[in-house]
């Protein structure tokens, strides 16, 4: 059910920024290097990832899975589970796992992150003749970096840097060797890091199927 | 394959003596365990284990026991598979309204089976996650992997009995409670601390982080019970309003005040915490120093009413400390009249304060006591299910 939520999201978000050029294009990786397209977006959506914990917390409305009785002092209690809605775009992330209501609200906040990471598309520039400037967020998960300055996939600022290789690989209709390029990288390097995060890896599949394209194997 | 027996298990008959004194004599010191968890007790090997307290299940020696992974996991599963039989057979449950439901039970199943068993939480999670009631088996070589446990399969069994039969809460079997981001040790004659009351610490460090210079005058917690609000509010302090609050807590009873020191000993906050026997504000009575010197005040004092104890749920009704959850005559709110009558004498002009009420009726009548008297900003909170919990005040500037 969760899933089916953000999918729903993650499309009017991709219709938000509606002016994908190759959306109507099916089958991928043909035509001039969508590099030197500029992808515009109609609207330009704000930059979650960048509001902290307790910031992003006040866009979100809470459930907590099961309100019965009184509560409090009247019963022992061990549910524990949280479901929080991000009200701006209506992703929705939960988490069960741990004991105590206070570390599910955590978990359930990270998770958020990468869904918002996923599914939360915005405009980006792409324009050969400058070149491409890869963002500082981007920058900080690429391999091109050395190991122990790089924020692998338990770093809190990752999703940020995914957030950017999505709508990079989005503006590049999904096509990794062009997204590659822009980053001044191998596909295989690129491949690589992608097939390492198995929700960016599935989420990145999702979209290159709906195209009709390939899907990438780990 | 295991068939679930039709109605209940076989127990041993000394299982309840048995158990208590695995747990109690448990001197056996233990090293690693299960690493998330054994984090948080670093102090506790400084010396804390003094206490006569009985130990959590996850401090008795891994070395009790080794089972066979297909065992251990058949052992699960049959113990599992009998809950829902256990639901509807067993009269306890039939007459408490507001029992435990089978998820709920199958949660603190895995707890103990993740508190006594030398496996990573998650792979043993992994391992045990059945589908339903379906019996899984391990296969091939898992099956015969032995692995250290600290209960046998008897004893899970025993244990699971007093759990279902005699309705123990688990966090007392376990010895253990998760509440906000710490582990507390608890047990008979302690309040189990509530995911609710998480929200008041919240709003506490909110009220922190909101004027901070409340946090330059020390804090109270009274009924602090296993100590869970003082230590949340002496851990996080900093971060809300940059600099460490001392906290006093106050509690009443020997038994819960045992577990305070304890709690407060193993987060290392013997400096930041100061713990006081009595009642209410009665050990800070005598000392003038005490006036107005406090940057505010927490607590979650008893407050069930007299024709609501009958009906508890047999887990709080049967084994939780009476004095915990009686709130007294003038309908569950003895504690609270005396603490926001007497809060002002305490506080600093400007002082907060937060309590914990029964629910809406006890929260909006305080409330509108308040209005009339030295606080500002009087207002109800809901909890976590949206029921107005949490009455939050200022005093007069």
């Amino acid at each position: 059910m969760l899933a089916m939520a953000g999918t729903t999201v993650a499309r009017q978000l991709r219709g938000l920024g509606g002016a994908r050029a190759g959306g109507s294009r099916r089958g991928g990786g043909l035509g001039p290097s969508p590099c030197h397209r500029l992808v515009r977006c109609r609207s330009q959506l704000p930059d979650y990832l960048a509001l902290d914990d307790e910031q992003l917390w006040q866009q979100c409305q809470m459930e907590t899975f099961r309100a019965s009785g009184p509560g409090g002092q009247h019963r022992n209690k061990v549910e524990s589970a949280v479901r929080v809605k991000h009200t701006p775009t209506d992703i929705v992330a939960s988490a069960t796992e741990k004991r105590s209501q206070h570390e599910n609200r955590r978990e359930a906040v990270k998770r958020l992150r990468s869904k918002i990471a996923l599914k939360v598309r915005r405009k980006t520039d792409l324009d050969l003749e400058e070149g491409f400037q890869v963002p500082a967020e981007l920058a900080a998960i690429l391999p091109t970096r050395k190991k122990s300055m790089r924020y692998g996939q338990k770093h809190r600022e990752y999703p940020r840097g995914v957030q950017v290789l999505m709508d990079l690989l989005v503006a590049n209709n999904l096509s990794l060797a062009d997204t590659a390029r822009c980053l001044n990288l191998s596909t295989g390097a690129l491949s690589r890091l992608i097939t390492a995060d198995n929700d960016l890896l599935s989420e990145i599949n999702q979209q290159r199927q709906s195209l009709g394209m390939r899907p990438l194997r780990k | 394959m295991i068939a679930t027996r039709a109605k209940g298990l076989r127990y041993n008959v000394l299982g309840r003596q048995h158990i208590l004194s695995v747990l109690r004599g448990g001197r056996r010191h233990v090293g690693g365990g299960d690493a998330a968890r054994a984090k948080a007790w670093k102090t506790e090997e400084a010396g804390g284990m003094e206490q006569n307290l009985p130990l959590p299940l996850c401090k008795v020696d891994e070395k009790r026991s080794s089972v066979r992974l297909g065992a251990l996991v058949r052992a699960y599963n049959e113990l599992r598979g009998a809950i829902a039989g256990e639901l509807s057979s067993s009269p306890s449950f039939k007459r408490d309204d507001h029992a435990p439901n089978e998820e709920n039970l199958c949660t603190e199943l895995s707890w103990l089976f993740e508190d006594s068993v030398c496996l990573d939480p998650a792979e043993l999670r992994r391992l045990l996650r059945s589908g339903g009631n379906e019996c899984r088996s391990v296969e091939g070589e898992d099956e015969g992997r032995v692995i250290r446990s600290r209960l046998t399969l008897n004893e899970f069994q025993d244990v699971w009995h007093l759990r279902l039969r005699e309705r123990l809460p688990i966090q007392y079997i376990l010895g253990m409670a998760s509440w906000y981001d710490l582990e507390l040790r608890v047990g008979p004659g302690v309040l189990i601390p509530r995911p609710e009351t998480e929200v008041l610490l919240d709003l506490a460090l909110g009220a922190l982080g909101e004027e901070r210079g409340l946090g330059s005058h020390p804090w109270l917690d009274l009924g602090t019970g296993t100590g869970a609000l003082a230590i949340g509010l002496a851990r996080h302090s900093e971060g809300a309003c940059g600099s460490r609050v001392r906290v006093e807590a106050i509690e009443a009873s020997e038994n819960a005040a045992a577990y305070a020191s304890e709690n407060i000993e193993r987060y290392g906050l013997q400096d930041g915490v100061r713990l006081f026997r009595g009642s209410w504000f009665e050990p800070l009575e005598a000392e003038e120093r005490h006036r107005k010197a406090f940057g505010g005040i927490v607590s979650n004092p008893p407050y069930i009413t007299d024709e609501e104890m009958i009906g508890l749920q047999d887990e709080v009704r049967l084994h939780e400390p009476r004095s915990a959850l009686f709130g007294g005559a003038t309908r569950g709110m003895d504690g609270l009249l005396h603490i926001v009558e007497e809060s002002p004498k305490y506080l600093v002009p400007g002082g907060f304060l937060g309590l914990e009420t029964g629910g809406p009726i006890q929260a909006t009548h305080l409330g509108s006591l308040m209005r009339g008297q030295a606080w500002d900003r009087v207002e109800v909170k809901p909890d976590l299910q949206g029921v107005p919990r949490f009455l939050v005040a200022r005093t007069r500037k």
